[in-house]
């Protein structure tokens, strides 16, 4: 028990991660199609909202609450003043978020510095779960994100908007003929998307080094869980994190850190070529 | 109730309509008849709103409502049974027609129980998603869906298309029910001539973006009329 527990649990810490990180991209790609480079410089925006507001002396639960309208509104800026014209046009979508997401990564090297931001962690005791040590703060962020995922299905399931939503990503067309505006719809979802990628930010900040660049580290890794999971929903964001998290974390043990994310590479273009659709297929 | 005034639409460079000038009385059903390609769905189109006209102008209960956006239209009152349906297949039967009150203007939350009255089918299959439907039942849904948004006008395209005579039917005698106790106004497109005849108050015939013809009530007993209308 000593040695599989801790082993268990860091599997659900970096599972824990890639469902937060993966879950703003399931909607933003997933559902809504579009190809967003910059999904992991609203990691960063979250994680640098968490140092800014910490640095004034404000907690992190209030980060955690602010980041997420940060990041929102940041994005709800982009969506209409860039994204919302190259819908229908994917390789330009790509050139343009990535351009974005260059632009975001200098300016807030420009006004930060280069140096790691200090952040703290909300919680810095360990507790004992069955006879092992184990880092509170970790457990605490295990728990967000579950309640998160758990927040997002039945939003996306349960509520007006979230309908509306659904209808507009089947059939955008038809929505609007029966009275939806579709492009207040398709502004919100981007924002929402990247008001979940601030989220994660501020929860995974305390784990990691907060620079600039943090977000290149988990773009990838986000599609790599929306593709393999299934594109756009919730229970798939919820395999495919297990999936790449499960399997790079036990790799881990086995072999040196750089082999288990090639190998886990391989075995995620294993899953996608005998199911194209993801292990969810949505 | 509705106006249309050489009005022109088309997809990019392609013309298609050639000023369609047409106008509809409140609680008529106007069936639209004429081939393959003559701009009948690209009519329907523009007057929901899917594709902007280039030049004309339609008048929905006097106002000015050329260019508008579709849901603007749908909340003005327009209702769209497009050709294949355009139901969604991944959200259930009720949801469905949930989100068929979008563009009611009281902001009812539930699906009217006259609505599910006039289709028992749709009752019992609230919780099945709407693709594992038949082509007729879906075909019901979409009339359905429709009017769960209280409209004024009903557009509808083809709904005999691909469906089981005894449906095309129910259909006709549905539309006739409709438009008796809600004094709906309906612009139909059909190739069904049966369909025609059941529903119809009056008929204009559609050749080569233009009208080039009309029909009345009697004239649609007429195969010969008919034929001569359509060039066949």
């Amino acid at each position: 028990m000593t040695t599989i527990l801790p082993m268990f649990l860091n599997a659900m810490t970096l599972v824990s991660i890639l469902m937060l990180v993966g879950l703003g991209l399931a909607v933003i790609y997933g559902l809504m199609g579009v190809i967003n480079m910059s999904h992991g410089d609203f990691i960063t925006i979250g994680a640098f909202s968490l140092a800014l507001i910490q640095s004034f002396g404000g907690s992190f639960w209030l980060a955690l609450l602010l980041a997420p309208l940060i990041g929102a509104l940041i994005g709800f800026l982009i969506e209409r003043s860039i994204i919302q014209f190259l819908y229908k046009r994917p390789l330009a979508t790509i050139m343009a978020t990535w351009g974005l997401s260059l632009i975001m990564q200098q300016s807030l090297q420009l006004i930060f510095g280069a140096a790691p931001q200090r952040v703290y962690s909300p919680i810095t005791t360990s507790v004992e779960v069955l006879g092992v040590n184990y880092p509170a703060y970790r457990l605490v962020m295990i728990a967000m994100a579950i309640a998160i995922m758990v927040a997002a299905y039945l939003f996306i399931r349960k509520t007006r908007f979230g309908l509306d939503m659904r209808t507009v990503i089947q059939n955008p067309e038809m929505a609007d003929a029966l009275g939806i505006d579709t492009k207040r719809v398709f502004a919100i979802a981007f924002s929402i998307g990247a008001g979940l990628a601030a989220a994660a930010g501020v929860l995974l900040a305390p784990l990691t080094v907060v620079i600039a660049q943090m977000g290149i580290n988990y773009l990838a890794r986000s599609f790599f869980v929306v593709i393999v999971g299934g594109a756009g929903s919730v229970p798939g964001v919820v395999a495919g994190s297990a999936f790449v998290g499960g399997t790079e974390t036990l790799l881990n043990y086995a072999i040196p850190a750089t082999l288990a994310q090639a190998l886990v590479l391989v075995l995620a273009i294993i899953v996608v070529r005998f199911r194209p659709s993801g292990l969810v297929p949505g | 109730m509705l106006d249309v005034e050489k009005l022109k639409a088309g997809y990019g460079m392609l013309p298609v309509l050639h000023d369609v000038s047409l106008s509809l009385e409140k609680g008529e059903t106007l069936v639209l008849l004429g081939r393959n390609g003559v701009g009948k769905t690209t009519l329907l189109k523009s007057l929901i709103g899917i594709n902007k006209p280039t030049s004309g102008s339609i008048r929905l209960n006097g106002t000015e409502v050329t260019g508008w956006a579709p849901n603007r239209l749908a909340k003005a009152g327009v209702a769209y049974v497009p050709q294949g349906r355009g139901i969604f297949p991944k959200l259930t039967v009720e949801e469905n027609l949930l989100v068929g009150l979008r563009s009611r203007a009281d902001g009812r939350k539930t699906v009217p129980e006259e609505v599910l009255d006039m289709f028992p089918i749709l009752r019992e299959r609230l919780s099945q998603f709407g693709g594992t439907l038949s082509g007729g039942q879906q075909q019901i849904l979409a009339l359905a869906r429709a009017l769960c948004g209280d409209p004024e006008l009903f557009l509808l395209d083809e709904p005999s298309e691909g469906i089981q005579p005894s449906i095309v039917q129910q259909i006709g005698e549905l539309l006739v029910t409709v438009n008796r106790n809600t004094n709906l106004t309906v612009l139909l497109v059909e190739q069904n001539l049966e369909l025609a005849r059941r529903a119809a108050s009056r008929c204009l015939v559609m050749e080569k973006g233009r009208i080039s013809g009309n029909l009345s009530k009697s004239d649609l007993n007429d195969e010969r009329k008919v034929f001569q209308a359509l060039a066949l």
